[in-house]
């Protein structure tokens, strides 16, 4: 009992730094000698020197910054309302508040995602480049978050 | 026909009750003089037809109102403002100069105590008797119980400061608002004169394209914007915007406010930068934070109806709950009436008893069924 507990905080909180590695980091796209992400356009010509610059204010960027730092509330909510239920819940209850939202982050990552795999090309020109760690990251984020709020759904509140 | 008690003219004797002093409904004006005599004095003026003080009158640097000075700072005898020191001995114009100068407060207000000191004191002779320092002359003094002003020392005035925007977008053939603000040491005057000046983009000379004095806007009517801006400021409100209509590329540029709010004149112009675009492009933000909002509200509102909802509907379920039990019981009292009348008493009271009981114990069970299922579906 107390080893599923710990095996879903621990899927919970894996999902949690995901999703907060693949936000903050600069690696959504790389191409050679530049790397772009959500924030901004980091291009280092020599090697040595890093410059960066802030990346556009294309509205559908934004948006993907946005369920980004959408998803990540859910997240963090959700895992504050597993403490929460697993104090005030009656026995043989569901966690369906947790599940909900984290169901509900793992769908806001897929959308930045996909908005992204979509419409990257209309704030960058950059004619040669490649995804990033950042990237696929936030792809895997999507069925960990997935899972793990269908397991919050399904599992009942045992002593 | 009876007595005619009517007389055409009516008896003088009894109208005087009628006049208005008696009524005391109104009286007629008291005879006024239209000049005051010039013994009594002279009114100063010091204000013009709008109430604004002459520029000659001394004002208070610290507060348009005057500093208050209240009764127990005031001094208890006010020295005389215009004192003669001839044929006064040397020690009683001694002492009367030491009563003018002892208050400082009084003398430095700004309209507070000049005084006037003529003539000359006779020098060691005989005192004369009369030496009080006396009750003071007929000078506009005020009275001790008045507000007296005084101004504080000040330091030097701090720089009139004008804000601007920075930056301002704006679409070709639309209007745009250039807005402009100030901060002043000193309260606005009349005399508080605007300029706007544009440089073009990659120009070098500003040119001066908009100015405001003394109440009075003047527009540009010969240059690049002839008949194209407008005054919308209110030096009252401390605003001195002006709005340019039907933008064109060739207004890019930087526009230059600058504020004179006479004493305050020496300070810092702002200058903020004209973009025209063809289409305005949406704020950096704007975008992330309606989506962000946007899901947000969308989320707890659905999570607030729901247990809204869920509340309403256990609470129906308490209810028919109860109305069942309620029905149960009723049942129960019928079947007894029934046995009742034809059995003895005591029987009946054991069978209804019994019955009781049973229907007690499956009503129990019907709650505690109810009640898992709800908690299952938690």
């Amino acid at each position: 009992m107390l080893l599923l507990l710990l095996g879903i905080i621990v899927l919970h909180v894996a999902v949690l730094v995901l999703l907060f590695v693949s936000t903050i980091v600069s690696q959504w796209l790389v191409g050679n000698g530049h790397a772009m992400d959500l924030w901004q356009n980091c291009t280092s010509p020599s090697g040595s020197v890093h410059h960066c610059s802030s990346s556009s204010a294309n509205e559908w960027l934004q948006s993907v910054q946005a369920t980004m730092i959408l998803s990540i509330i859910f997240s963090v909510l959700s895992l504050f309302l597993f403490f929460c239920q697993l104090f005030t819940l009656t026995k043989g209850g569901r966690f369906y508040i947790t599940g909900i939202f984290q169901i509900l982050a793992g769908l806001c990552v897929m959308s930045a995602a996909a908005i992204y795999t979509v419409r990257h090309t209309e704030w960058h020109l950059n004619s040669e480049y490649s995804y990033g760690f950042a990237y696929i990251l936030a792809w895997v984020a999507l069925p960990l978050a997935l899972l793990s709020g269908v397991i919050y759904v399904i599992l009942r509140k045992r002593e | 026909m009876g007595p005619l008690f009517l007389s055409l003219a009516f008896s003088p004797q009894y109208e005087k009750a009628f006049s208005p002093k008696y009524l005391r409904n109104w009286s007629p004006a008291k005879p006024t003089k239209e000049r005051i005599p010039s013994h009594e004095g002279y009114t100063q003026i010091i204000a013009n037809d709008r109430g604004h003080l002459l520029p000659s009158v001394p004002r208070s640097k610290a507060n348009p109102w005057g500093s208050f000075m209240g009764t127990w700072q005031m001094p208890l005898r006010i020295p005389p403002a215009r004192v003669t020191l001839t044929s006064r001995t040397a020690a009683g114009a001694a002492s009367l100069t030491k009563w003018i100068q002892k208050n400082p407060d009084l003398l430095k207000a700004s309209n507070g105590l000049r005084p006037e000191i003529l003539g000359k004191a006779l020098r060691a002779l005989a005192p004369s008797p009369a030496m009080a320092p006396g009750a003071p002359s007929s000078s506009p003094s005020p009275v001790l119980a008045v507000l007296f002003f005084s101004s504080l020392v000040l330091p030097p005035a701090q720089a009139i400061v004008v804000y601007t925007d920075r930056e301002v977008h704006g679409a070709v053939g639309s209007r745009v608002t250039l807005h402009c603000s100030f901060w002043s040491s000193e309260w606005v005057s009349d005399d508080i004169s605007f300029t706007w000046r544009y440089q073009p983009e990659g120009g070098r000379d500003a040119i001066s394209i908009f100015h405001y004095a003394k109440g009075q806007p003047y527009i540009d009517e010969v240059g690049a914007f002839k008949e194209r801006i407008q005054w919308v400021g209110d030096p009252r409100w401390k605003d001195g915007s002006i709005v340019i209509h039907n933008l064109d590329y060739s207004d890019n540029g930087t526009f230059t406010c600058d504020v004179k709010n006479p004493p305050d004149i020496v300070g810092k112009t702002s200058q903020v930068t004209l973009y025209v675009f063809e289409k305005v492009p949406t704020r950096y933000g704007v975008v992330l934070g309606a989506v962000i909002g946007g899901v947000l509200g969308v989320v707890l509102l659905l999570l607030l109806l729901f247990y809204l909802v869920r509340y309403c509907w256990l609470r129906r379920q308490a209810a028919l709950q109860r109305r069942l039990s309620a029905m149960e019981k009723g049942k129960l009292h019928k079947s007894a009436k029934d046995s009742s009348k034809r059995g003895r008493q005591t029987p009946v009271l054991y069978a209804m008893l019994d019955h009781s009981r049973s229907t007690r114990a499956a009503s129990e069970k019907k709650a505690k069924g109810l009640g898992e299922s709800r908690k299952d579906k938690k």
